[in-house]
């Protein structure tokens, strides 16, 4: 019985051989793949609109970047005749996706440059530039609760939140840079407004295990690891995920980035300049609040509040790096800039670039590191 | 035993060895993944709570949604396989739609008809019952993904037994409720079981809808990803590893226990 057994065994296992050798002999799977990709780039030398056809270019990127990169897929894809998939996730997923799950990607779009060189650089990447900014509103819609009050006296918006029949929501601070930011705006509007029940109201009394300590005219904000809401307070692990329950009437308002308001035709609040991590020249004064996360455990990390600005980069095992330094071009360049100002995501004044930036977009890029 | 040898046999043998190693080799490099100090981290550290209430959440809900989807699913399988009215075929295409639709708007779909802020979200709110962020959420998420899967199979059952076995217990005087427990039931046991245990293991496995209905209390699932975020691939592995084993042992015993034996 035993050696029967063995037999089937030893048959099924020819069997499976056969089909994989059938497979790679067809050039299906990877090993078909890295040939190809391997003889496009001794070809580099010809023209990438040539060489582009047929290949498929692989975009992870921050949720709040799918818009405005899809649209610049659209013209590179007429440009070259490259089609581009893009995946979108959370930012530290983005980064998560390359680093740990070892998936490839062409380009690596995040919502907060400054994941690149805590993660990604210089181990899974040569160079990172930073490009666009965006800013934190408050997103709502004309269900929202007390919306036409909003509308009329948008200054009153904190107010409306501390209101119990108001619901609102943030994500998760652990999880999504989004999330953090929302706790240091609301940190900063109690500075701005010097009305410290702002934040007592609307993350204190909602978040057991938030603590706020002043340390020499910074506020320290410790966010524990598990962050659990209660009250009126609802949490998501990526802001995107907030704007169904917002446009099902579940939520009344909800921080998210501008651009994020924009591309999904919400109404929203803009805050002052001062709180809303718009603009750099005021990075002085949002580094007043800093926001620690996951506080108390080995992966505790401080996060000082900065204006935000978007990072892309290329990873050192990108399956078509011609390709992807042909798309950062563009996204670079006039065509990119216009794309990301319809979106709600200006660009910065000056492009920046750290590290060894590819001779192809050193003309748009400013290099500082 | 030269019977066991005939082409047939071995064919089936080998592809079925096939299929069962494909499903095989993933689960296995899992276990290999899973770092031991990784699993006993995830029970003695900060997160120990959190993964522990996880795993009572997740149980319980999908217990609670398996039991309600029996006392609710078998009357309505049965009446779908005994009986035929105007309609029943759009009645049944409705009954497979969550099985169709992508869990996110299954999820939204839930939150629209039975958050708070709906009209009969407004009276189950009343009495206790709010889908959002709560345990009921989560059980009317499980329910709903799952429901196709218990109501198909325990309708196939009921459908496979000859209607005539019931008339004769009739006709020798049984009243209906004793023909459904003595004749009925029994016969379809096996499908039932076999629904149930798939209806389970759509449950556990849910968390596209649980994200937008009810992120807390968090399920296993829903951890799994937060870990993936937060804390890298080795967590979300080992929390994985966790539901696998408690799974197969779950399901072994159930099989054993209702299965009938073989």
């Amino acid at each position: 019985m035993v050696s029967k057994s063995l037999v089937l065994v030893a048959l099924a296992i020819v069997v499976i051989v056969a089909i994989a050798a059938s497979m790679m002999v067809l050039g299906i799977g990877s090993g078909g793949e890295m040939r190809t990709s391997a003889a496009v780039s001794s070809m580099a030398t010809e023209s990438v609109a040539k060489v582009g056809e047929g290949r498929v270019l692989k975009v992870f990127c921050a949720g709040s970047l799918y818009i405005p990169l899809k649209k610049l897929a659209e013209e590179f894809r007429k440009r070259y005749g490259v089609d581009v998939h893009i995946e979108p996730s959370g930012s530290v997923m983005v980064v998560r996706k390359v680093t740990d799950l070892g998936k490839r990607c062409d380009v690596l779009a995040v919502a907060d440059y400054r994941l690149l060189p805590m993660y990604v650089y210089p181990n899974y990447s040569d160079w990172y530039v930073a490009f666009a900014r965006n800013e934190i509103v408050i997103a709502f819609t004309d269900k929202s609760r007390y919306a036409d009050v909003v509308e009329k006296h948008p200054e009153k918006i904190f107010e409306i939140l501390a209101k119990p029949e108001v619901r609102f929501g943030f994500s998760d601070p652990n999880q999504d840079p989004c999330g953090y930011r929302a706790v240091g705006v609301v940190a900063l509007a109690s500075l701005y407004y010097r009305n410290s029940s702002i934040f007592e109201k609307l993350v204190l009394d909602n978040v057991p295990g938030v603590r706020i300590e002043n340390e020499s005219g910074v506020l320290h904000i410790y966010v524990p690891p598990s962050f659990t809401p209660r009250g009126n307070l609802v949490v998501r692990p990526k802001s995107v995920d907030l704007i169904h329950l917002l446009e099902a009437g579940e939520l009344d308002y909800a921080f998210e980035y501008k651009s994020v308001a924009i591309q999904h035709g919400l109404k929203f609040v803009e805050l002052p300049k001062q709180i809303n991590l718009a603009d750099p020249k005021y990075d002085d004064l949002y580094s007043k609040v800093v926001v620690h996360i996951l506080s108390g455990t080995d992966r505790e990390r401080a996060v000082a509040m900065e204006s935000i600005v978007y990072g892309v980069t290329v990873p050192k095992n990108a399956p078509n790096p011609d390709l992807a330094i042909e798309f950062v071009k563009l996204l670079l360049s006039d065509v990119g800039r216009k794309i990301f100002e319809e979106c709600g995501q200006p660009f910065l004044d000056q492009v920046l670039g750290w590290g060894s930036i590819p001779e192809e977009l050193k003309g748009l890029v400013k290099i500082v590191g | 035993m030269a019977r066991n040898l005939n082409p047939f046999f071995v064919a089936n043998l080998v592809i079925s060895t096939i299929l069962v190693l494909f499903i095989l080799i993933p689960l296995v490099s899992l276990f290999l993944y899973t770092n031991p100090d990784t699993l006993r981290e995830l029970f003695t550290g900060y997160t120990a709570s959190e993964v522990l209430n996880a795993f009572e959440t997740t149980f319980k809900a999908s217990l609670l949604s398996t039991l309600l989807l029996l006392a609710f699913g078998l009357p309505l399988a049965y009446t779908l396989a005994r009986h035929s009215f105007p309609g029943k075929k759009v009645l049944e295409s409705i009954i497979d739609i969550p099985f169709v639709l992508p869990h996110t708007v299954a999820g939204v779909a839930i939150l629209t008809g039975f958050g708070s802020r709906s009209i009969f979200g407004e009276p189950l709110e009343r009495i206790g019952l709010v889908v959002q962020d709560s345990f009921w959420g989560i059980v009317a998420a499980m329910m709903f993904v799952s429901a196709p899967v218990l109501i198909d199979s325990a309708k196939v059952a009921f459908q496979s037994i000859d209607p005539e076995l019931e008339e004769v217990a009739r006709c020798l005087g049984a009243s209906p409720v004793r023909v459904f427990a003595t004749i009925t039931l029994p016969l379809a046991l096996r499908g039932i079981v076999a629904g149930t245990i798939l209806a389970w293991a759509r449950a556990l496995s849910e968390v596209g809808a649980i994200l937008v209905v009810a992120y807390y209390p968090k399920t296993i699932n829903v951890l799994v990803l937060e870990y993936l975020n937060v804390y890298g691939l080795s967590y979300a592995i080992a929390l994985s590893t966790i539901l696998t084993l408690v799974s197969i042992a779950l399901f072994t015993a159930l099989r054993m226990v209702l299965g009938g034996g073989s």
